[in-house]
């Protein structure tokens, strides 16, 4: 694009004349009557009723309240909180969605605007693993601080209403802080000042009374929101048209279920697909999996490779996993950061676990390999349970970083099995590997694991695949209970549509690797059995990594 | 060390917010302007005026207007994005011509223009000036769509020219001659707040225009709000009253209403006597449409047409208001005109918070009403009337001969004449003609096989523009001078704010170029800048209706915060005429009567009903606040594609879509008998049986419409066609 300051000064043609003068912008200097020195906000005419005459005290925080009579869908909220912030491209901290009635009801529809609830007890904050996040003791804004944040995205899983957002461009996270430079000189948020109808406003809350309320069973703050228990958000929404849209005791969830939540544009796509994240789960497990069997196996008659073989193997694959979830982060050069929340993160946690799960099982490795600088046996023994206490730790973190979101699909009786599936389905394959390639290449009688493990992996594969095809089963209807309904119709949609090749391909590589298998079990000599070995090592790895992608991108909002 | 926590460096201070100066409160520091002014948004008719921050000379950012007395410091996210779409990749930055091959090569500007006079020259010189036509806009400046309808008309010779604007407000033009004896909205945007009973017809104002439904936001007296739409939309949740009618029978509704108020006698005998025409025949027509019959007709109950007609007989002060459910009708002036029969039959009109009040569509539809010289001369004018044509060239100072004395062809049928091949040469100017007309199966072909087209945007990728043989790249709202004219007939200001793209240069200039080129370029000496334009229409409104001969100048305008004509200089001696001001207040209409006339007519049928094959009635309209029209521009801003779905949807009863096993998510194909389209389901409730709603933003949605008309106004019924419905298979993926 040439701009006009490249045009060349002579005139020479009428175009050139017209675009000469079209170039000066005189606007300026022949209307403006605006005053630069005038620090206030004219605007405050029309906002001054919609902010709290005083600060908060103790027990108290702000509030976004929010009059749904008054909200009508004009989004100017939304547009306004991304200008007058400076947001990027499509960023901005404000969202309006839509209830409409379910079909047997009467007809109604609703627009709702949201922002960050600023929970009493945010799961953003608890979560983050940098400690990123703040509430102010006074205010109890929830603030993000940006420079802090290595962009594990984590806090965009952990808070139920989808608050922060991951920004590529920036590789952190931004979020609302209710404006809280603009409301300490009492002006008001982007949104508030910005709403035609008057519809938002900040209050003063209690506290106490907020959390009260949000642990009522089923207590939402308006239709089709995550339940307020886990994390205790204190906007207020009011309606005097529609009482049974807001999430008051009275109303609970169930309740109000004559309305559905209208959330197309969104929930229709998949969620972002985390391939690291997906790598570094399938991969943690496969490690650790993989370890854990040896100690099982270990000393056993029949066992196979030798055991500092194994943990080695194992513990490459799951250095190579931690360099995974390092890729995964926006700015990976602070990837030092995520042990700072360990009393509150179970990311954090993680990081700790697996941490531990590698120096332990390359110590054990080693030891147990070259019995250098200790020979006793109680020792690698002790540091080969150390190991696999700290892996087996490491996983059931990763169980806990998504079970606690409380996100339908990451129940933990679901999450529980599956990684736990994974981990012996990949660890398996690599200990059947490995036994193979020792059979082959070994000078001591190693020899390959038995027909049974083979027959083992088998019936995992098969039971866990079925499992997750279950999703596909016809839905029943479920009496009264709208809301599950429809999200296991949105996962089966998303799964038979924009997902269907990540689905076809988890099949085709899983039933790859059973045939593989399958042939192990016939007695085809080791050179052949080592090919199938492998084959089935990738094939079952890649399925599981498939099947994690799933994971990701058909997660819905928690309930 | 890893526990400081890192606060207030690069990343952080991205959002820092200071004091931004000029009364703008804290904004981005970043973006803090040492400059700003303000001018009147460039999407829809409300006319809200935005303060444009400037900064190193060039628009940064914008907030709105806070004393402006249209939009009292809000906007609607267009508005807040209005600068967005200047910046947008895609800009044309250079005429395209496009070669033997069809590949579209970037050429001089000079050369573009000698191509357009040559060939539009020998296009006239071997078919007669019938065989081309231009179609203008309701986006431009009325001093640029001013110049075009002169150069084109009086200067080139053409005879058809017609606007955009048909689309959305020929209707209410037509109805308002008729009935007042000019094209004249009454109201001021006011009004809404003084109320004490509002009725929106076929209005969704929620959504179609926001900013005006703050003003009734902001009425303090409680008002009644009555709602006639198909639809359960925004607005109809918020109404006091809903009537969801069957599709397309308001007219026999706003009869029936009518009727009810006359049987009871709560009508306005004075009002009636002294100020209109034709009430006893009109009340002799609405004897036969009864609550009883016409409760069918509408499937509405009694109570509920009997209930409406109280609303109206309690309210002390109520104000009327349409908008394209009533204008995009196949009766669409009738059913205006029985909008504004109810009005003075009751005496609501010339007082605070009254009035039968059409709401226009695009920012400068309303100059283009008074000033596009399409199918209207100059200033109300007709090209008819040959006194008419000696005031023109008079004010204009040319030959009489010059000005066509045959009225244009309308929009449809220059298309029409595109597809029949007897128009060969078309300008389109600021319009998406390929996505936005209805039926656009059989219009793209057409498009195509012209001799020449020549589409004149700020972009070249618009569906219009990619048909074209010439694009001639056009400054946009923002990089240019000029005035819109509002719904509520407030005159305002635009200005040149930001430097346009490359060798993209103001329509002003473009029209300059081709006179010159043309050889008729003395003709319009006088007409060098926009402000010199402002100044001829200053003439030609003189003693019009719509004079406006008061308005000295753009910065008066501006300081002024907007005037509405009439704005006669001779009325300004004691000082400015107020800020917001209504028609009618001394009961004098424009007839030479000075009486309003009560206009009306059996209602008619239908074009297409729906049938077996095609049992679903299609409504189509806005969808959001962050769509304009076809998209060319709100497309190009991130923030405002994420507030609508990208997706085309469809919105189905949940009766309909069990017949038709579909789902809300589900894929379905909507077909009609012109054309087809896949669309994403919504099962709601919210539309009728019988009735599906398709918004008008998707570029699928008007091959389905049925190209049907309103006699009068000649706008296309795009409110109402025969589709069905079914369950998309892997085929149509």
């Amino acid at each position: 694009m040439t701009l006009l300051s490249s045009v060349a000064p002579v005139v020479e043609t009428p175009f050139d004349a017209y675009i000469a003068k079209q170039s000066e912008l005189t606007a300026v200097d022949r209307f403006s009557r605006h005053h630069a020195n005038d620090l206030g906000h004219h605007q405050d005419r029309y906002y001054r009723d919609l902010l709290p005459l005083a600060k908060p005290t103790v027990g108290q925080q702000y509030a976004f309240e929010v009059d749904l009579d008054a909200c009508t869908g004009c989004k100017s909220c939304v547009a306004a909180c991304h200008s007058l912030n400076g947001l990027d491209d499509d960023e901005s901290w404000r969202t309006v969605t839509l209830l409409r009635s379910r079909p047997a009801a009467t007809p109604y529809q609703q627009t709702v605007t949201s922002a960050c609830h600023h929970c009493v007890d945010p799961a953003c904050l608890k979560g983050c693993p940098v400690d990123a996040y703040e509430k102010d003791p006074i205010t109890g804004i929830v603030s993000h601080l940006d420079d802090q944040c290595i962009g594990c995205s984590y806090c965009t899983l952990a808070c139920p209403y989808d608050v922060p957002v991951y920004n590529e461009k920036r590789g952190i996270v931004r979020k609302c802080d209710m404006c809280k430079s603009r409301l300490a000189v009492g002006e008001a948020p982007a949104c508030v000042q910005s709403c035609p109808n008057e519809a938002i406003a900040i209050s003063v809350i209690d506290i106490a009374s907020v959390t009260a309320k949000a642990n009522v069973k089923d207590a939402v703050v308006v239709t089709g929101s995550p339940p307020s228990s886990i994390t205790i958000p204190t906007t207020i929404y009011r309606s005097d048209r529609m009482p049974t849209v807001l999430g008051a005791e009275s109303h609970s969830q169930a309740n109000s279920d004559d309305l559905a939540v209208e959330r197309f544009m969104r929930d229709e796509r998949p969620a972002t697909a985390h391939p690291p994240l997906a790598v570094m789960l399938v991969l943690t497990q496969l490690s650790v999996g993989a370890f854990v069997i040896d100690q099982l196996t270990r000393g056993r008659v029949g066992a196979a490779s030798s055991s500092s073989f194994d943990a080695a193997l194992a513990v490459g694959v799951g250095v190579l996993a931690m360099g995974a979830s390092v890729f995964h982060l926006g700015r990976p050069q602070y990837f030092y950061r995520a042990i700072i929340g360990l009393k509150h993160s179970w990311l954090s946690r993680e990081v700790l676990a697996f941490g531990l799960f590698t120096a332990l099982a390359t110590a054990y490795a080693f030891v147990e390999a070259v019995h250098w600088p200790v020979r006793s046996d109680a020792v690698i023994k002790v540091l080969g349970i150390a190991g696999a206490v700290a892996g087996v730790g490491g996983v059931m973190c990763s169980m806990m970083i998504y079970a606690v979101t409380r996100r339908n699909s990451w129940r933990l009786a679901r999450i529980g099995p599956t990684f736990i599936a994974t981990s012996a389905i990949c660890g398996l394959s690599l200990m059947i590997w490995a036994s193979h390639v020792s059979a082959l290449f070994s000078k001591t009688d190693a020899h390959p694991l038995s027909s049974s493990s083979s027959a083992g992996l088998l019936a995992l594969v098969v039971v866990k695949l079925a499992a997750e095809l279950s999703l596909f089963r016809p839905i029943r209807p479920v009496p009264n209970r709208h809301a599950d309904r429809e999200e296991h119709a949105r996962v089966a949609r998303l799964l038979a549509n924009d997902l269907r090749l990540v689905v076809m391909k988890r099949i085709v590589v899983t039933l790859v690797g059973l045939g593989c298998v399958l042939g192990l079990l016939a007695p085809i000599g080791s050179w052949p059995s080592l090919l199938l070995a492998s084959i089935a090592l990738v094939a079952l790895t890649l399925g599981e990594f498939f099947e994690r992608s799933l994971f990701f991108t058909t997660v819905g909002r928690p309930r | 060390m890893i526990r400081t926590r890192s606060r207030n460096t690069t990343l952080t201070s991205e959002l820092v917010r200071e004091p931004g100066g000029f009364g703008l409160g804290q904004i981005v520091s970043s973006r803090k302007p040492d400059a700003i002014t303000s001018m009147i948004c460039g999407f829809c008719s409300t006319g809200c005026s935005v303060d444009v921050h400037i900064k190193d000379g060039t628009a940064v950012s914008l907030t709105p207007t806070t004393a402006y007395p249209v939009n009292l410091g809000m906007a609607c996210p267009k508005g807040w994005e209005a600068l967005s779409p200047l910046r947008s990749p895609d800009r044309a930055t250079t005429p395209l011509w496009r070669d033997g091959h069809g590949r579209m090569h970037p050429i001089g500007w000079d050369a573009a223009v000698s191509i357009f006079v040559e060939r539009f020259r020998s296009i006239i010189a071997t078919h007669g000036p019938n065989s081309v036509a231009f179609i203008s806009t309701g986006q431009i400046p009325t001093e640029e769509m001013a110049f075009l309808g002169a150069l084109t008309k009086f200067g080139m010779g053409f005879v058809h020219g017609d606007g955009n604007t048909r689309q959305c407000m020929a209707t209410s033009v037509v109805a308002y001659k008729q009935c007042f004896g000019f094209d004249a909205p009454p109201y001021t945007y006011a009004d809404f707040e003084e109320s004490d009973a509002i009725v929106l017809i076929g209005s969704n104002l929620c959504i179609a225009h926001p900013i005006m439904w703050e003003r009734v936001c902001r009425n303090p007296h409680s008002p009644k709000i009555v709602v006639v739409d198909p639809r359960l939309t925004e607005t109809a949740v918020s109404a006091t009253q809903h009537l969801q009618i069957t599709p397309k029978s308001d007219l026999p509704l706003l009869y029936a209403v009518a009727h009810v108020l006359i049987e009871k006698d709560w009508i306005d005998w004075e009002f009636i006597s002294a100020h209109t025409n034709g009430f006893e025949e009109f009340k002799a027509h609405v004897a036969d449409f009864t609550p009883d019959r016409v409760s069918e007709l509408t499937g509405l109950g009694v109570d509920e047409i009997e209930g409406f007609a109280r609303t109206i007989h309690e309210g002390t002060r109520v104000s009327f208001w349409w908008t394209m459910g009533v204008n995009q009708s196949h009766e669409a002036t009738r059913t205006a005109q029985a909008i504004i029969n109810l009005a003075i039959m009751t005496g609501n009109i010339g007082r605070p918070g009254t009035g039968a009040n059409s709401i226009t569509g695009q920012c400068n539809a309303m100059g283009s009403r008074l000033f596009s010289n399409t199918t209207g001369l100059f200033g109300g004018r007709d090209f008819t009337n040959e006194s008419d044509r000696n005031e023109v060239g008079e004010i204009l100072g040319i030959d009489p001969a010059c000005i066509p004395d045959r009225p244009s062809l309308a929009y449809d049928q220059i298309i029409e004449g595109v597809v029949s091949g007897r128009i060969k040469g078309l300008w389109i100017i600021a319009t998406n003609t390929a996505h936005s007309w209805i039926d656009q199966n059989s219009l793209r072909s057409a498009l195509s096989g012209l001799e020449m087209l020549v589409v004149q945007d700020m972009y070249a990728t618009t569906d219009t523009a990619q048909l074209a043989d010439l694009v001639l790249p056009a400054a946009g709202w923002g990089e240019k001078e000029g005035t819109f004219i509002n719904s509520e007939r407030r005159v305002g200001v635009i200005k040149n704010v930001s430097p346009a793209p490359g060798n993209a240069i103001a329509d002003f200039s473009i029209f300059r170029m081709i006179a010159d080129s043309w050889g008729c370029g003395d003709m319009f000496a006088e007409w060098t800048s926009p402000e010199a334009v402002f100044g001829i229409l200053k003439r030609l409104s003189k003693g019009r209706p719509c004079d406006m001969t008061g308005m000295a100048d753009y910065v008066t305008i501006d300081a002024a915060g907007g005037m509405q004509w009439p704005y006669p200089a001779d009325a300004t001696r004691t000082g400015p005429l107020e800020s917001e001001r209504r028609l009618f207040a001394d009961g004098h209409f424009y007839h030479a009567d000075g009486r309003a006339r009560f206009v009306f007519e059996h209602p008619r049928p239908v074009a297409e009903p729906a049938n077996v094959d095609h049992p679903l009635v299609l409504l189509t309209g806005r969808a959001s606040t962050s769509q304009w029209h076809t998209g060319t521009r709100t497309s190009k801003s991130a923030i405002l594609r994420s507030l609508s779905e990208e997706q085309p949807y469809i919105e189905i009863s949940p009766i309909d879509a069990a017949k038709r096993s579909v789902e809300t998510g589900e894929w379905v194909v909507i077909s009609s008998a012109r054309g087809s389209m896949r669309a994403r389901v919504i099962v709601t409730s919210t539309v009728q049986d019988g009735t599906v709603f398709v918004p008008m933003h998707y570029v699928g949605t008007n091959q389905l419409t049925n190209p049907s008309f309103d006699p009068y106004s000649r706008q296309p019924s795009y409110k109402h066609g025969a589709v069905e419905v079914r369950r998309a298979g892997w085929r149509d993926k």
